[in-house]
């Protein structure tokens, strides 16, 4: 077959072992002195290690997630994603061993519910203990585990068989593991949510909690790709193959799920807020007060206004240098997201007394572990599912 | 040209092929496309099941009339509503007429952005039967406060008394994101409608409809000029609509959730209003769409293709209420709140109301999960069956959350019983008939497909690549 326009040859994957290098040295290095923390303080250390586990499995989910919608939904911008989301998904076996010292250890120090003399005394605790308690914890952990390992898997051995044989019944098995998925997934972080997040907070619930955590997934690990896409553009296959519509098209999901993530933060406050019943406003009052009334006025600023009003520009969308600080600017204040819920919760009512050095070491440590996994796994398949039927269509004639 | 009778069966057949059907039959024109649908309404005949049907329906409407003038005559008295439950039929049926909108502005504002052709075939009469379940909606709260002669003391405007409505109220916000989303929804219909006018205006022989058509066509000529404006103006509307969707809903969700009523105050409610409307939606499209393709032999139009994209969409927004429903029994025991968790097993479950519980799970939950079967997603048939369980599982999920909470709140000595009288009933049936009149008189005025996108999906219309 020829082409009229030069086409770069899209199976051969892209050797990043050098940039993977660096992010595991980088990694390991601010491992061994968040190690250190422990020493100094090991609750601080494990609500450290929560917020950076949290911040890097979300992205790894929210691959998971976004690769099940593009299978349901189809369409163009799924095929650009795909292979990169894949490869994200493909830390999760990573992420679960990571989550190890939180489930044996780090759920002692880290939530009052885990204390036998609590629950014995407090009657709300001791009404949720069927739910709340260590082994429960564990086994669920394990649960959920099983089943993110269990589709990412499914679908990325799809798409190895696809890559080496361009069978076209690929896409059925894409779809069924991606609708009976897609439900297992949404139930399961609920709980996740609900386990490793809400529970910090034993007497508090809200419907709405593990919605706002699968939104802020997806919107988390849509810049991240988008990030790493715009880079690995400077050179080919993507230089060509990434055009400027497919990248406009990201940016689009970009803003949209920035709007839904404004959307259910708002609508929890809003419900919480005028109904103000002892139960649940003590959430937000401790949110409005001590300092952290600023990271609140900040995380809307931040984390909404900033990233919608830049993302309704077209030019931006279309700019690969500008929509790449746009998208590493979304990846760095999901981080501002994930303290704001979870540091009031675990560690009192002032702002400047919960801010720790070890907060910060804990996100590179785990952070160059995950890029350097992320960046392996890349480097593994080509980047682009150039045996997908749809391919020539959705990439290689695309804007023509 | 017209197409020969052998012809028409022909494309009926591939749109109802149930492996393989297309968005659109081949072997249509440019020319065809038009007859075919302009046809309809330029057509003298009047088809005797469409005027049985509309007789039907009329009778209804005449039921709404007659419901609405003995309640303005005799007050809201002669609804069931009484302390303590205050919020009745009037606003179950509100609810559930907004939400069968909210499908008609999904298929052409969002669908249009994310670039799906085959909305362009069901995208009309999707549109239209949101104007017209909008209008019934909008009937119920206006009829609600009792005076509707006063309602306009909801809207804030500088008045000699100094009164003005209370802004933290859901109840006004609704006032405004209901009046919003009918505005967009009838500007975004009409523009729509106006290069279809144009063509109806060109082919009509009848002078009346020549000059209406052609003073409702706005002097469209179909020039390079006004395509282009027409497609910023399509983009521009479906960006204000998209919003549309989601806030209309949620302010009505806002009407119960930023109340104290147990069962009302859940954060989640938002989004799980938003996905059950686009449900009950989708589910009146199939139910409207189904017997309309079939009458006017429009299967190679609105194909099995269309039919069963929107099977799956039915399942999937169900699954999301059924999320809903799962998180309320959750969160009703985890809360470790006794008037949840009152609300939830002992009141929901086993109360008196139970019985409307467990048929809403029949209805919304257990049923829907046919759809996993392709068979089932098209089979007309069933589909058809299926899509008015689902209307009935919407209105009784609106049920359980206004009776049941309503009925038995904190203090039990004021607890007490609804039971909806006959012009409750009459008034449902009333903006039923209300509903399908309008249909039945859209259908055979105005193009129910859209002529003009249809074509664009001709293999005619497309820009081929220059061999070189």
């Amino acid at each position: 077959m020829t082409h009229h326009v030069h086409v770069p040859d899209a199976s051969q994957p892209v050797n990043l072992a050098a940039p993977s290098r660096i992010a595991l040295i980088v990694g390991a290095v601010a491992f061994a002195l968040f190690l250190v923390g422990w020493f100094v303080n090991p609750t601080t250390f494990y609500q450290a290690y929560l917020m950076a586990f949290f911040f890097w499995i979300n992205m790894s989910l929210g691959c998971l997630a976004l690769v099940m919608i593009q299978h349901l939904t189809g369409g163009r911008w799924g095929m650009t994603i795909r292979r990169t989301a894949e490869a994200g998904i493909r830390t999760l076996p990573m992420m679960a061993v990571l989550f190890v010292p939180l489930a044996l250890f780090g759920v002692h120090r880290l939530y009052e519910w885990a204390d036998p003399a609590v629950a014995a005394t407090d009657h709300v605790i001791h009404h949720k203990a069927p739910w709340l308690n260590v082994a429960g914890f564990q086994i669920r952990a394990v649960i959920y585990f099983v089943l993110w390992i269990g589709a990412g898997t499914l679908l990325v051995r799809a798409s190895r068989r696809q890559d080496a044989t361009g069978d076209p019944k690929v896409g059925r098995t894409y779809a069924r593991v991606a609708a009976v998925g897609g439900i297992l997934y949404f139930f399961s972080m609920t709980f996740a949510a609900l386990d490793w997040g809400m529970s910090l907070d034993a007497h508090w619930f809200s419907t709405m909690y593990g919605v706002i955590f699968i939104i802020g997934q997806c919107l988390g690990a849509m810049a991240l790709l988008l990030f790493t896409l715009i880079l690995l553009s400077r050179h080919e296959p993507l230089k060509t193959l990434f055009r400027v519509d497919a990248m406009h098209d990201l940016g689009k999901l970009m803003l949209a799920f920035t709007m839904l993530w404004a959307y259910v933060s708002f609508s929890q406050y809003l419900i919480v807020y005028s109904a103000n019943l002892k139960e649940e406003i003590p959430y937000y009052i401790r949110r409005g007060h001590g300092g952290w009334e600023f990271l609140s006025v900040g995380l809307i600023a931040l984390n909404f206004f900033l990233p919608f009003v830049v993302l309704l520009s077209r030019t931006v969308k279309r700019t690969r240098s500008l929509l790449l600080w746009v998208a590493a600017l979304v990846v760095v204040l999901r981080f501002l997201d994930i303290f704001w819920t979870l540091a009031p919760s675990m560690r009192g009512d002032s702002m400047a007394a919960a801010i720790s050095w070890m907060d910060l070491a804990a996100v590179i440590a785990i952070g160059g572990l995950w890029v350097a996994m992320f960046l392996r796994n890349l480097s593994s398949t080509a980047l682009l599912p150039f045996r997908d039927p749809k391919f020539e269509e959705a990439i290689v004639h695309a804007g023509h | 040209m017209s197409l020969s009778p052998e012809q028409v069966a022909e494309q009926r057949a591939i749109g109802n092929d149930r492996e393989n059907a297309p968005v659109m039959a081949p072997g249509y024109t440019m020319e065809s496309v038009t007859e075919t649908i302009a046809g309809i309404p330029l057509s003298k005949n009047i088809r005797m099941g469409w005027a049985v049907g509309f007789l039907i329906a009329f009778g209804g409407m005449n039921l709404l009339l007659l419901s609405i003038v003995w309640l303005l005559y005799r007050g809201v008295g002669i609804w069931g509503i009484n302390s303590p439950v205050g919020w009745g039929f009037a606003i179950i049926n509100f609810v559930w007429w907004v939400g069968i909108g909210h499908a008609g502005t999904l298929i052409s504002a969002i669908l249009l952005l994310l670039r799906q052709q085959w909305r362009m075939s069901i995208n009309r009469f999707a549109e239209a039967m949101t104007i017209f379940a909008v209008s019934c909606a909008g009937l119920f709260p206006l009829l609600h406060t009792g005076r509707p002669w006063m309602a306009y003391y909801l809207f804030p405007y500088p008045s000699t008394s100094g009164m003005w409505p209370q802004f933290r109220s859901p109840l006004v916000w609704d006032v405004f994101a209901v009046s919003t989303y009918a505005t967009v929804s009838i500007v975004f219909w009409y523009v729509g409608l106006v290069p279809d006018l144009g063509t109806m205006r060109d082919r009509a022989k009848n002078k009346l409809v020549k000059f209406l058509t052609g003073m409702l066509a706005l002097g469209w000529r179909g020039s390079a000029r006004h395509w282009h404006r027409y497609e910023m103006a399509s983009l521009l509307l479906a960006g204000l609509a998209t919003p549309l969707v989601v806030s209309v809903h949620t302010v009505v969700s806002y009407d119960f959730a930023v109340g104290l009523i147990p069962g009302w105050h859940v954060t989640l409610f938002p989004p799980y209003f938003v996905a059950g409307a686009i449900f009950s939606g989708f589910a009146m499209v199939i139910t409207l769409a189904i017997p309309i393709r079939w009458y006017f032999g429009l299967e190679g139009l609105v194909t099995l293709r269309h039919m069963e994209n929107m099977a799956k969409v039915l399942l999937a927004t169900g699954m999301c209420v059924a999320y809903g429903y799962s998180m309320e029994v959750f969160f009703g025991w985890y809360s470790a709140s006794r008037y949840e968790e009152y609300l939830v097993f002992n009141n929901r479950m086993l109360g008196p109301y139970g019985w409307s519980y467990w048929m809403l799970i029949l209805c919304n939950v257990i049923s829907v999960q046919v759809l996993w079967f392709r068979w089932v997603r098209t089979n007309m048939f069933a589909l058809f069956i299926l899509s008015i369980i689902i209307n009935v599982g919407m209105w009784l999920e609106r049920f359980v959350i206004v009776i049941t909470s309503l009925h038995a709140d904190y203090l039990p000595s004021s607890w007490g019983m609804y039971y909806p009288t006959f012009w409750d009933i009459a008034m449902f049936i009333g903006t039923i008939g209300f509903f399908l009149t309008s249909m039945f008189l859209f259908v055979r005025a105005v193009p129910m497909i859209s002529i003009f996108e249809l074509r664009t999906l001709l293999p005619q219309a497309r820009v081929k690549e220059v061999e070189k």
